[in-house]
């Protein structure tokens, strides 16, 4: 088939462990730059990868460091695409929308920021095991 | 008597007609199934497949194309095994010009490669991606009203007698399926979208109280309430957790939209069913927080919640993350320095009680952050001190809260609302005042 | 990150460099829980060698905060780079936290 292989993507793969969240703000930084964001909307997203790698580990791994987290990213011209994959137990994030009241997930800080650094924050249904979340953000046109 | 036949059709002009009459079958087949699938989602999968089966193919797949990325993306793709479905639909995209696809997209033109290995269009990369390997393609463009759709490729296909003029029809009506249905999708999405924001507003003015004051003994509270959008964030409640005590609440939703407002539905009917009997707000706004930090979304709220006694006019405050209240007094108007907790959904906190006493004749204002944020069409905030200074000067009127939002909108001049804009206020009325 | 506790005029001051994350946050928790433990009011944290922070961080603080009020104490933040004073008004905390730009506007308030 006459196509080729993506080569705008790079995967990373880290243990559930606190010590190499480091490492994921240091590769997420770069691919902000290559992807062209300016400084503030690429902190907001590096901020909320981390947020993303902790909640897995807090949750989906209650701080097991044996596991892993696999990010793939994307880098577009002015688009971002992280999935954050983990084997963990199944998250149900149902609807982006929210729309039921008694819905209880672990909440706070961490989900808000990467609602605010990311356009599409939604779990893929589609995974057969652990989660994968995906999250999508687009240079802002006002601020580009 | 046997009667000669007018012409003789010879083998091959037969086996001519009969493709013909196939090809028109499933052309009115497939014509059927265009006009009566109005899902794109069922729609797709079940021409491909048809498509597939009728060539004799190994697979079959459709790109979109991305008008926002320039690129060609999977949007469905039929093979013998799911997994090489799933490697395309997640990972190949194509650039225009890139390759058959990308050609065919970038020309508008069909391409027939009867041997893909040789074509110097044809890249490697999919097929190394999925282990399959290509022979040979049809890759047609799918071209609607509002220009380039995608592309259809029918891959590997065994048939050989197949019509290429009919295929190319075929497209043209299924481009135009396409785009039906993607304009049926987005249409039922944009009436979808306007439904849930109807109900949330709905929801959210149910929540708030019907009336917007209420008087017991010498107290009277009274709120001042506008949304910015059709839903806004902002809510405020009276409530008589015991008697002769008068709860007022103001908070502020962070977020907009049908979410913020479903939430601030869920802050006010947990904060009715924990505020009933408690006489402490610190108690009350620490077990609203246990019972939010769990809250979907990430969300939270910032929220004062005051208590007073209707007959003393002793006054209990308790604050998580809200602007500081004015108490309105002889002078100067003063914002209240009161120890806060953390916004209500961020994590576990005791919040403390701050005692207060109001005197006769006194009024405690609370706001949100949307009435001194406002801003001027120059981009400049109203400011939390211009509006101490208007309070300064209007200490003694009735009608505080409407000369607030008067100077708010007076400054704002054209520029919209950008945040809900909400005041409540708390007033003990002097013996006798007749206020 | 690297914690000092640093003597300022008298008062005491928590000074992390650094980056404070899901891994390093356990490390400053400790020393304001200490102070914390030791009922010091104000409880003054200088972030200026502070470089980034993520909600672990800020968790930290609202977690020393909740210490220090249930001894009617304070705490206190110098000091904040623009990025991360950012994060703290928009998590609507800046008005929680008593935030200074030096610790000798600490003294003389």
């Amino acid at each position: 088939m006459p196509r080729t292989q993506e080569n705008n993507r790079f995967i990373l793969t880290i243990p559930a462990d606190a010590r190499w969240l480091a490492i994921v703000r240091a590769a997420i930084t770069k691919a902000c730059e290559l992807a062209a964001f300016p400084p503030t909307e690429a902190g907001h997203i590096v901020l909320a990868v981390d947020e993303a790698c902790s909640n897995v580990i807090k949750y989906a791994y209650k701080h097991d460091p044996f596991q892993k987290i696999v990010l793939t990213v994307k880098v577009s011209d002015r688009r971002l695409e992280v999935f954050v994959d983990d084997e963990g137990p199944r998250v149900r994030l149902e609807d982006l929308q929210g729309r039921s009241l008694d819905d209880v997930r672990p909440g706070g800080l961490g989900m808000h920021l990467i609602r605010r650094a990311f356009d599409t924050v939604a779990f893929d249904g589609r995974k057969r095991r652990g989660n994968r979340l995906k999250l999508v953000r687009t240079v802002s046109e006002e601020k580009a | 008597m046997q009667t000669e036949p007018m012409a003789t059709i010879s083998e091959r002009e037969l086996a001519t007609l009969r493709k013909r009459l196939e090809a028109l079958e499933t052309m009115s087949e497939l014509s059927s199934l265009l006009s009566s699938a109005i899902e794109l989602d069922e729609l797709m999968p079940l021409v491909i497949d048809r498509a597939k089966q009728d060539m004799d193919a190994e697979a079959c797949s459709i790109l979109f194309y991305n008008r926002e990325t320039n690129k060609l993306e999977f949007e469905v793709a039929i093979c013998a095994e799911d997994d090489t479905c799933n490697v395309l639909k997640k990972t190949i995209s194509l650039d225009m010009g890139q390759g058959i696809a990308g050609w065919v997209a970038e020309q508008q033109k069909t391409l027939v490669i009867t041997d893909a290995r040789s074509d110097p269009r044809f890249f490697q990369g999919a097929d190394a991606a999925t282990g399959f390997v290509t022979r040979n393609m049809i890759a047609v463009p799918l071209i609607g009203r509002s220009g380039l759709i995608g592309v259809a490729e029918i891959i590997n296909f065994n048939r050989q007698d197949y019509d290429i003029e009919l295929i190319e029809q075929l497209c043209r009506q299924f481009s135009i399926s396409i785009e039906n249905a993607i304009y049926h999708r987005d249409a039922i999405k944009r009436e979808r979208l306007k439904q849930e924001l109807e109900i949330a507003a709905t929801v959210q003015q149910s929540f708030l109280p019907a009336t917007p004051s209420c008087s017991r003994n010498a107290v009277s509270v009274s709120a001042f309430s506008r949304p910015a959008a059709q839903v806004g964030g902002d809510l405020y409640d009276f409530i008589e957790p015991v008697d002769g005590m008068l709860g007022l609440l103001i908070g502020d939703v962070s977020g907009k939209g049908i979410s913020a407002a479903l939430f601030m539905a869920k802050v006010i009917s947990d904060f009715r069913f924990l505020a009933r009997g408690e006489r402490s707000p610190g108690t009350v706004l620490s077990r609203l927080n246990a019972s939010l930090t769990n809250a979907p979304r990430g969300m939270f709220v910032t929220v004062m919640y005051a208590v007073v006694n209707t007959g003393t006019g002793g006054v209990t405050l308790a604050c998580a993350g809200h602007p500081p209240a004015i108490h309105v007094a002889e002078s100067p108007a003063r914002a209240l320095a009161v120890p806060s907790g953390p916004p209500l959904g961020i994590m576990d906190f005791t919040y403390p009680d701050t005692p207060l006493s109001l005197h006769p004749g006194e009024r405690l204002l609370f706001v949100t952050d949307g009435v001194f944020e406002a801003k001027n069409p120059q981009g400049e905030r109203w400011g939390y001190e211009t509006m101490l200074a208007v309070i300064e000067q209007n200490s003694r009127q009735p009608d505080l809260m409407k000369i607030i939002v008067d100077a708010v909108d007076l400054f704002a001049a054209s520029s919209p609302q950008a945040d809900d804009i909400t005041l409540v206020e708390m007033h003990l009325h002097a013996p006798h005042s007749g206020e | 990150m690297k914690i000092e506790i640093v003597d300022y005029k008298g008062m005491k001051v928590i000074s992390p460099a650094g980056e404070i994350d899901m891994h390093s946050s356990p490390i400053l928790r400790k020393e304001i829980m200490a102070f914390v433990g030791q009922r010091i009011t104000p409880l003054v944290v200088d972030l200026k060698e502070v470089t980034y922070i993520d909600s672990s961080g800020i968790a930290t603080f609202v977690e020393g905060l909740k210490g220090a009020m249930s001894y009617g104490g304070k705490l206190k933040l110098l000091g904040l780079a623009p990025q991360i004073r950012e994060i703290f008004s928009f998590s609507k905390l800046d008005k929680v936290f008593e935030i200074h730009s030096s610790a000798d506007d600490i003294i003389q308030g």
